[in-house]
C-alpha cells in the first residue's frame, strides 16, 4: 500500500447558536510542524474566533489524512456486507464493523476464521490485543483486551439473522 | 473538556458506494499514529473492498458554559490568497470580525488547503444573511417564504408579542399559532424588497391594531380581518 499524507493538517471549529443551528470553520496548519504545536494553533484559532462571534465554540478537531493512490476494490466487493469485530474493553464491548469483508474468511456458520490457518485475522487480533495494546479503546477510552466476537454481518441484518456461533471462538 | 482521538477509515466498493469505520484511540498514546496506520494495513487486508483514506481526527469538545447569545447575525466570507490556491472560509462573524481572523490566520502560522504559504492579501466581503424559509400548505396548495435572519427575528418577536396579546385575552395558545402562520401567510408572494422596505409600516400596524383594539384578538376571524386588512395595504 502507498499512503500519501496530505500536506496540512486541518483544524475544523465548530459553532452552535441560540437556535441550535451549527456551523464549520476551517483552517490549516502545514504538515511538518510539531502536533503539539498544532494544538495550541488550533486552541487560540477557536480561541479568536470565539472572540469575534456571539455564538458558542462548542469543538474544534484538528484532522490529519493519508490517502490511498491506487485504488481498486475486488469484484463483487459490497461495503452493505460487513466484517463485525466485536472487541470487550473491560466489562464493556465495543464494535469495528470492516465493509465487505473478504469471502474467504467467513466460514459456513457465518463466523469469521479466526484460527491459526487465517493469518490475515490472527495478524490483526495480535496487532490490537499485543502489538498496540492499549492503544485502542472503546468510545469511553477504556482499553480494547479482548476480541469477543467476529461474523459476517449485512447492514440490515436483523438479531434473528446473525450468525448462530458469533459469540463462540 | 473532553478530549479524544478516531482514527477513520474509508473504503469503497467495486459500485462504487462507500462506507467509513471508526476506531477510538488513546489519546495518551505516543504511538497512536503508527497504530492507526498499522490498522489501516491489517483492516485492507480483511477487506476486499478498497481502502481509500485513514485520517486521525483529536477532537477537543468544550463544555457549552454559557448558552450562545442570540442566532448568526452575520456570515462574512473570507478569501486569503496564497501562492498557487487560496483559504476559503464562511465565517459566523462581521466584517470587523472576519478581517480580525484574516490576521490571525496569515500571521499564526497557517496555510491553504494545499499547503501554500499565505502571500499579503485577503479579500472579506459579507454574504448574504442567513435565510430561513417557512413552509406550510395542504395538498392542493404548497407556500415557501423565504426570509433573512433579521426580517424573521422581527416577525417572530411581532408574532410573539401579538401572542402574548391574545393570551391576555384568554384566547387560547392555539390562536397564537395561527396568528403566527397568517402572518407568514400576509407575506406570501410578496417581494421580499418590499418586505423589508415596508418592514417598519407593516410591524407598526400589527402593534398599533394590537393596543387600540385588545377585542380584536379575542377571535380568529377577527384576526384574519385584521391581516386581510394588511394585505390590502401592502
Amino acid at each position: 500500500m502507498a499512503w500519501i499524507a496530505e500536506p496540512v493538517y486541518q483544524i475544523t471549529v465548530s459553532f452552535k447558536d441560540e437556535t441550535g443551528s451549527r456551523a464549520v470553520t476551517s483552517a490549516y496548519v502545514r504538515q511538518g510542524v510539531i502536533f503539539s504545536d498544532v494544538l495550541i494553533r488550533a486552541q487560540s484559532f477557536a480561541n479568536t474566533l470565539k472572540a469575534v462571534s456571539n455564538a458558542a465554540v462548542v469543538s474544534y478537531t484538528v484532522s490529519r489524512s493519508w490517502a490511498e493512490t491506487e485504488v481498486a476494490p475486488a469484484a463483487g466487493s459490497r461495503v452493505e456486507r460487513k466484517g463485525r469485530l466485536v472487541w470487550g474493553a473491560g466489562a464493556y464491548r465495543t464494535r469495528m464493523d470492516v465493509p465487505s469483508v473478504n469471502p474467504s474468511l467467513v466460514l459456513q456458520d457465518g463466523a469469521l476464521n479466526r484460527g491459526l490457518d487465517s493469518p490475515t485475522m490472527v495478524a490483526l487480533e495480535t496487532l490490537v490485543l499485543a502489538d498496540f495494546a492499549g492503544d485502542f479503546t472503546d468510545s469511553r477510552g477504556t482499553s480494547i483486551d479482548a476480541l469477543v466476537a467476529a461474523y459476517e454481518a449485512y447492514q440490515r441484518s436483523s438479531q434473528n439473522r446473525l450468525p448462530a456461533r458469533r459469540l463462540e471462538r | 473538556m473532553t478530549i479524544s482521538l478516531h482514527a477513520r477509515y474509508e473504503f469503497v466498493d467495486e459500485s462504487g458506494s462507500r462506507s467509513e469505520t471508526r476506531v477510538r484511540l488513546n489519546h495518551n498514546s505516543p504511538r497512536a499514529e503508527n497504530a492507526a496506520l498499522a490498522l489501516a494495513s491489517a483492516l485492507s487486508s480483511i477487506s476486499d473492498a478498497a481502502l481509500t483514506k485513514v485520517s486521525l481526527l483529536y477532537r477537543h469538545e468544550i463544555p457549552p458554559y454559557e448558552p450562545p447569545a442570540a442566532p448568526f447575525p452575520f456570515r462574512t466570507r473570507v478569501g486569503i490568497k496564497g501562492n498557487n490556491d487560496a483559504y476559503h472560509a464562511l465565517l459566523p462573524t462581521s466584517v470587523d470580525g472576519a478581517l480580525q481572523i484574516a490576521e490571525f490566520l496569515r500571521d499564526g502560522g497557517f496555510c491553504t488547503a494545499s499547503g501554500d504559504d499565505f502571500i499579503n492579501k485577503q479579500e472579506v466581503e459579507p454574504v448574504e444573511p442567513n435565510w430561513r424559509s417557512v413552509e406550510w400548505g395542504g395538498a392542493s396548495q404548497r407556500y415557501i417564504l423565504v426570509l433573512d435572519e433579521q426580517l424573521w427575528r422581527d416577525l417572530l418577536i411581532t408574532s410573539m408579542s401579538l401572542d402574548s396579546v391574545s393570551r391576555r385575552d384568554g384566547v387560547s395558545a392555539l390562536t397564537g399559532a395561527l396568528l403566527r402562520k397568517q402572518v407568514y401567510e400576509l407575506l406570501k408572494g410578496v417581494r421580499l424588497e418590499e418586505i423589508l422596505e415596508r418592514l417598519d409600516e407593516i410591524i407598526a400596524i400589527l402593534r398599533s391594531r394590537a393596543e387600540n383594539d385588545n377585542s380584536l384578538f379575542a377571535q380568529v376571524d377577527d384576526v384574519e380581518e385584521l391581516l386581510n386588512l394588511i394585505i390590502s395595504l401592502i
